[in-house]
């Protein structure tokens, strides 16, 4: 997985992990814009960093669906200063939402899903950049969208 | 974010995901859609789909066991070689001649009786497309013979006595933590205290050859046996490796 430094166009290799306290702790609300603290107490969050590197600069929660063969994505963040037209970085929520992706695929196979619920006002983006399918109140990828996802992201 | 331009949708989605909140009623109907949507993309799911994520989820259960630290018996080769047939709605036979190996042979291995050699892990890896990479057999394999060899004391005291001659540093304490020190068998008594681990070897030697004893071995602070060419001084400090 790769993100791409904005200015020079050099890509970075990433890793993506199961946030430790001490990772949750450094996710403070000025710089990953939730309180990741309270969703860490109802949710399993991930962090990523560029391999190498301890700055985290995305973070991500979810919620896991057994019966239903699917992982809810309920926060994603970017750090900061990877968001917005000076953003540092591009590709961390991709990198993200295909690593949720993979670990649907790596629970449930053929069946594998990852659905959201998205603001209204932002379904249209998530639909267009990430291929999700819309299902009424949630969007989803499973399938050959999921699959899509994976191969531009993994 | 005073004197910031505000961010656009398209920023704020490229960023960040945050649910929208809904009502009791709203979730009712989300997951009855959701549900509907679903049947329906699953019933357009191709067959090669199908099988493509059927062989991930098989590799990334692979990279997933072999990035951690922990065994898992029943994790072995055998057991995702048993999968990747069961996937391919393979026979056994039909598999052995697709890769050109004998029946026997893929019996033994299905079995656990027998390890892959790199013809059969190449050849594996070629026939799955790369879903099964020669890479995740050779360190499946390892994987297993590390915990063989760190487990099995039966083994180990029976190659005891194939062993005429062995190094003899005994435990460090935390108190010498700087120093190497060289005690007699059993521990109990310090023979010397030095800085460096050569010096130690050294008087260890000389020492055993006095004492007229043989069994000589090199123990790190926790009383284990370790490699004779390092020596761990204490658990707080790096090795004094001057060999490699």
């Amino acid at each position: 997985m790769e993100i791409v430094h904005t200015k020079t166009g050099v890509t970075e290799t990433v890793e993506i992990r199961e946030a430790q306290p001490e990772d949750i702790r450094k996710l403070t609300k000025a710089r990953y814009a939730f309180n990741w603290l309270k969703e860490s107490k109802m949710s399993k969050v991930f962090v990523l960093n560029i391999r190498g590197q301890n700055e985290i600069l995305g973070a991500v929660s979810i919620k896991t669906v057994p019966q239903e063969f699917r992982i809810e994505i309920n926060l994603l963040t970017s750090s900061k200063e990877n968001v917005g037209e000076t953003k540092m970085y591009a590709g961390i929520a991709g990198c993200l939402l295909a690593y949720i992706c993979r670990l649907s695929v790596s629970l449930f196979g053929e069946n594998a899903c990852v659905s959201l619920v998205p603001k209204t006002k932002l379904r249209e983006h998530y639909i267009t950049e990430y291929g999700m399918i819309d299902a009424g109140w949630q969007i989803y990828v499973e399938g050959a969208s999921l699959l899509n996802l994976m191969t531009k992201y993994l | 974010m005073k004197g910031k331009k505000p961010l656009t949708d398209k920023e704020i989605a490229e960023a960040y995901i945050f649910p929208e909140k809904l009502n009791k009623a709203q979730k009712i109907e989300a997951n009855a859609q959701l549900t509907r949507a679903r049947q329906k993309s699953r019933a357009e799911l191709s067959p090669s789909n199908r099988l493509i994520m059927r062989l991930m989820q098989l590799k990334f259960q692979m990279e997933d066991y072999l990035k951690g630290t922990a065994y898992d018996p029943i994790r072995t080769f055998a057991y995702f070689l048993k999968e990747y047939l069961h996937i391919l709605d393979m026979r056994q036979n039909d598999f052995a001649k697709a890769i050109q190996i004998h029946e026997t042979e893929l019996s033994n291995l299905i079995g656990n009786r027998r390890l892959p050699s790199n013809e059969t892990m190449l050849r594996l890896e070629i026939h799955s497309n790369n879903y099964f990479p020669a890479v995740y057999t050779h360190r499946l394999v390892e994987k297993e013979k590390e915990h063989e060899l760190a487990t099995n004391l039966a083994l180990r005291k029976k190659q005891v006595h194939f062993v005429k001659k062995s190094w003899a540093i005994h435990g460090l304490d935390e108190k010498d933590s700087d120093k190497w020190v060289v005690r007699d068998e059993g521990g109990k008594h310090g023979v010397a205290s030095v800085r460096t681990q050569k010096q130690a070897v050294e008087i260890a030697r000389g020492h055993a050859a006095k004492s007229g004893r043989s069994g000589d071995r090199i123990h790190d602070s926790d009383g284990k046996i370790r490699d004779r060419d390092i020596i761990t001084p204490s658990r707080s400090k790096i090795n004094k490796d001057t060999k490699h």
